[in-house]
């Protein structure tokens, strides 16, 4: 089970792209910072939006809906960057910042409130998931993403939370 | 020889590594074919051995490089037809082999032992070789080289000092004098003195100890260098005698007796020599290199010891041999200077007796010495200089970088721009002045007189061209021009390369250049200037040149260029640059090591620099490198293009200006093209290079920034100038990797961040006439 290696119970910063929801663990943060105009670094795949100065370093932000291959939306104010440190991967490469369309919270999840990746989830070979989270209010995928970016070219994710979110939290 | 070759042994190892090889296994059979008289026979031989002073001179204990070469060289002396070799040669070819033998079947590396016994070897090889060219008895195998054994061998070093045997009496020209002395030199001296350092205890002191010993080396063989110049240079002798002093007086402090002993014999020679009592010869300078060797190996091994490296055991110190040179030198003094090259081994290159001749010979030539002035001023200033961490300088160059920008922020915030408080404007221009001041001061800081790079390769030359029985001499112009540390650092090793080519392939032998109606002795100039804001280092030599002709039939034999194509003799020149070209190719078929220019000028691009090349046949070839004067800053032009600002190094832009109508056409299957003082140049619009949206339609609408990069000279069409700035490069990450037109970012006044273009790749791709073509183009771009 290397895939849900990482999944222990602690702080997981929850977010948005569209009506999807997911979390990360909160260790894996950076630092989240309003979207701000971004450089964009001409002749470079559609995911990667450019660059941004976060305090004196010049970061790749890269954008997570052309990521995960869904459409892209006009980014309203609540969009933000994410940025993921990235230093166990790469010994250069400090952090990569995503664009999400908002930031949702930062919630505690227990040994409870956590569960491994469906079977039917064909990304959990590939890493990208940790697994599935849920709260009172809904349930969200987690992501590993260390793996997901840096995987070269567009991610595929299974939706999956729908199924578990209409079933409800397993445990309440 | 640690000392001499330094930092740069490392890569030099790997230029002689590779090509050692092949080219000693090619000869092995030609010799067969065309060597017919028994001088030529000799000469082969000779060759053979030439080659592999070469190879053991940038062989090192711990490490296998110029094994296989010289594994390979050996057999190609054990495969040469039994005539061949002198008899005492051919039989003394089982000592080499059986040591080869021992580290191939091992996986060891070379030790410091096998080295030297392989040196000695050789050395006695050379006198042997020499014996049979002037009909004379071989001189007899050193006995230490015999009795192979361990540690507990029977020689007794200190007898060698005392009387350095095979000495003929009646000395027939080419006396093998010294050489049998040397033959005994450095060899391992089992017997020889040894010290113990006290770690922990002295270990601080034995710290500075090291350190200090690696600058008073340096110093040595920068006199001694300077010496050989100008045999009559007092302020030289002065200086090795008060390295010499100062070793004795630290080594006494310490109480590593041995070395103390040492180098009181060492200072007791220049004592001679200063006061006139010997005078500064072939024989002198030989002891004194030989004496540093040995300094430089013990300095090695308190620095292993005292850092941990190597465990802490007795250090011997191999005086044996050094002092019967000094000896030699000493009694030699009265031979004339005619009859000492002949005789004359320079210890360090191990080279062939012709080489030495040659060596020898050049001291003579009435050459100014410009080296001694700065030796002297060097000497002047000494005193007044801080060591410190070059981390920590480099942080602060960072942070006074940070500085700026943030300054910058400051003086363009439109509060501070607005407001009318004079008061404020005054301190903003103060701050602003200082800061200026500061980033200027922390950047000379990390500035070195790029002298100290350009002396090593005086070793350099002397020991490829002894190596090849070439005489040549390195004139240094500019060695106080100041240049960042990290490019310093970074240009050593292509300037090796190019050295090494020049006197590899540029340089002709003595007999080549006199029938040409040249000096014997070539010249390699090495110069730095400042031109530009940048700065500028030329390597140049006065040899054959590179033949265009040749190139282009090379390259269209190795299918790197179009058979049909017929480029012009610049064009042609470059070629040189290609990969593939001259690594595997003998371009000159001299030695038959091509190494490999397109590493050269992958090494100056990385360092955002640009090299160039210029030649005439017959009469010499050049390479200009031109570089920035430091890394962490580009000084670039600021332009706009669809509302994002990009950063075009300065360095690489000759003019601007908005073209008039007209003065851009297009020309038929090769686009846009301006014409600009008589000169037509192709234009590259940005925004269809880079793809991105622009909001200048025709050419008159926006303005051309003339880019150069080598002979690639493109009109840039852009929206808009927006000023010149100095600007901190940061790197993009590895994400932006595969991105070859933008070569990093910059984080501009207001806090954005602005991509510096990478000129060179920029105009490196192919131009598209029509917009439909250009995608296509800028694919074959990106990797």
């Amino acid at each position: 089970m290397s895939a849900s290696a990482g999944l222990r119970p602690g702080r997981y910063l929850t977010f948005h792209l569209g009506s999807s929801h997911y979390g990360v663990p909160i260790r894996a943060v950076r630092e989240v910072v309003r979207l701000c105009p971004v450089t964009v670094v001409p002749l470079m795949p559609p995911h990667v939006r450019g660059v941004v100065n976060l305090r004196g370093n010049v970061l790749p932000v890269f954008d997570l809906r052309a990521k995960f291959g869904m459409a892209a939306v006009d980014y309203s104010d609540r969009a933000c960057i994410v940025f993921f440190d990235m230093q166990e991967r790469t010994r250069h490469l400090a952090a990569i910042g995503t664009i999400v369309d908002g930031v949702d919270d930062v919630v505690m999840l227990g040994e409870a409130q956590l569960a491994p990746p469906p079977d039917f989830a064909g990304a959990v070979e590939s890493g990208y998931l940790l697994g599935v989270g849920s709260t009172p209010e809904r349930a969200f995928t987690l992501l590993q993403m260390q793996n997901i970016l840096s995987t070269e070219g567009s991610v595929t994710l299974p939706s999956f939370t729908s199924t578990v979110a209409a079933r409800g939290p397993e445990t309440s | 020889m640690p000392f001499h070759c330094g930092r740069n042994r490392g890569k030099g190892t790997k230029l002689s590594g590779g090509v050692g090889r092949c080219s000693a296994m090619g000869c092995a059979g030609a010799y067969r074919i065309t060597v017919s008289t028994h001088d030529e026979l000799l000469e082969a031989v000779a060759e053979v051995l030439s080659r592999l002073a070469e190879e053991l001179a940038f062989a090192e204990p711990g490490s296998d490089t110029g094994l296989l070469p010289v594994n390979a060289l050996l057999m190609d002396l054990e495969q040469l037809p039994p005539q061949f070799l002198p008899e005492a040669l051919r039989d003394a070819l089982r000592l080499p082999r059986r040591w080869i033998d021992a580290v191939l079947d091992s996986t060891a590396t070379f030790d410091q032992l096998t080295l030297q016994r392989l040196h000695d070897w050789h050395g006695w090889a050379i006198d042997c070789l020499m014996s049979a060219a002037t009909g004379a008895a071989a001189p007899p195998l050193p006995p230490e080289l015999e009795a192979e054994a361990g540690p507990s061998s029977q020689v007794a070093p200190e007898n060698s000092e005392s009387e350095p045997e095979p000495e003929p009496e009646p000395a027939p020209a080419p006396a093998p004098v010294p050489v049998a002395v040397h033959t005994a030199a450095p060899a391992p001296e089992q017997g020889a003195p040894t010290m113990l350092l006290k770690i922990p205890g002295d270990i601080e002191l034995l710290r500075e100890f090291h350190s200090e010993s690696l600058e008073l080396l340096r110093s040595i063989e920068q006199a001694v260098l300077t010496l050989e110049q100008n045999p009559g240079a007092a302020d030289a002798v002065n200086a090795i005698f008060r390295a010499f002093h100062t070793f004795k007086g630290s080594a006494g402090f310490l109480q590593l007796d041995a070395l103390r002993d040492f180098a009181h014999e060492l200072e007791s020679l220049l004592e001679l020599v200063r006061s006139g009592e010997a005078a500064v010869n072939r024989a002198v300078i030989d002891a004194i290199l030989a004496g540093a060797d040995v300094l430089a190996e013990c300095t090695r091994r308190v620095g292993a010891q005292v850092s941990g490296v190597d465990p802490a055991e007795p250090i011997p110190v191999p005086a044996a041999g050094v002092l019967a040179l000094v000896a030699a030198a000493l009694r030699g003094d009265a031979p004339p200077e005619a009859a000492a090259p002949v005789a004359v081994v320079v210890p360090a290159a191990h080279s062939t007796a012709v080489a030495q001749a040659d060596v020898a010979a050049a001291p003579h030539a009435p050459t100014p010495t410009p080296a001694a002035k700065p030796a002297a001023r060097e000497q002047a200033v000494a005193d007044s200089f801080v060591r410190l961490d070059a981390a920590k300088l480099d942080d602060l160059v960072n942070l006074v970088g940070e500085l700026v920008v943030a300054q910058s922020f400051v003086l363009e915030s439109p509060d501070v721009r607005g407001s009318s408080n004079l008061e404020l404007a005054h301190a903003v221009r103060k701050l602003s002045r200082i800061t200026r001041g500061l980033q200027h001061n922390a950047l000379s800081l990390r500035m070195v007189p790029v002298g100290g790079l350009f002396r090593k390769m005086s070793r350099l030359v002397r020991d490829v061209a002894a190596a090849q029985g070439k005489q040549v001499r390195l004139v240094l112009k500019g060695e106080d021009t100041d240049l960042d540390r990290q490019l310093v650092d970074k240009l050593g090793d292509p300037l090796i390369h190019m050295i090494r080519n020049a006197v590899d392939h540029g340089i002709e032998t003595p007999e080549e250049r006199v029938a040409a109606g040249k000096d014997a002795t070539g010249t390699i100039e090495l110069a730095a200037f400042h031109r530009h804001g940048g700065i500028v280092v030329r390597v140049s030599d006065d040899g054959r040149g590179l033949d265009p002709a040749r190139l282009v039939a090379k390259a269209i034999e190795k299918k790197l260029i179009d058979p049909d194509a017929q480029p012009g003799v610049q064009e042609a020149l470059e070629l040189i640059f290609l990969p593939g070209l001259s690594t595997a190719a003998t371009v000159t078929d001299i030695s038959g090591r091509g190494v490999g220019m397109d590493v050269v000028r992958g090494h100056i691009e990385s360092l955002r620099g640009h090299i160039d090349i210029a030649s005439t046949p017959g009469a010499g070839a050049g390479f200009t490198i031109r570089l920035p004067l430091t890394l962490a800053l580009i000084d670039g032009l600021l332009v706009g293009l669809g509302g994002q600002r990009y950063i075009i190094p300065a360095l690489s832009v000759r003019e601007t200006f908005r073209p008039r109508p007209g003065q851009v056409a297009t020309v038929h299957e090769h686009g846009e093209m301006v014409e600009v003082r008589g000169q037509s140049l192709p234009l590259l619009r940005l925004a269809r290079a880079l793809q991105r949206p622009s909001r200048v339609n025709t050419p008159e609408d926006g303005i051309l920034v003339i880019v150069e990069s080598g002979s690639v000279v493109v009109a840039l069409l852009v929206d808009e100038i927006l000023g010149k700035q100095e600007v901190i490069i940061k790197n993009m990450g590895e994400a932006f990797a595969a991105q070859t037109l933008v070569s990093g970012g910059a984080i501009l006044g207001d806090g954005s961040v602005g991509l510096i273009l990478e000129v060179e790749s920029l105009l490196r791709a192919p131009r598209a006439p029509a917009p439909g073509a250009a995608t296509r183009a800028l694919q074959a771009v990106m990797p």
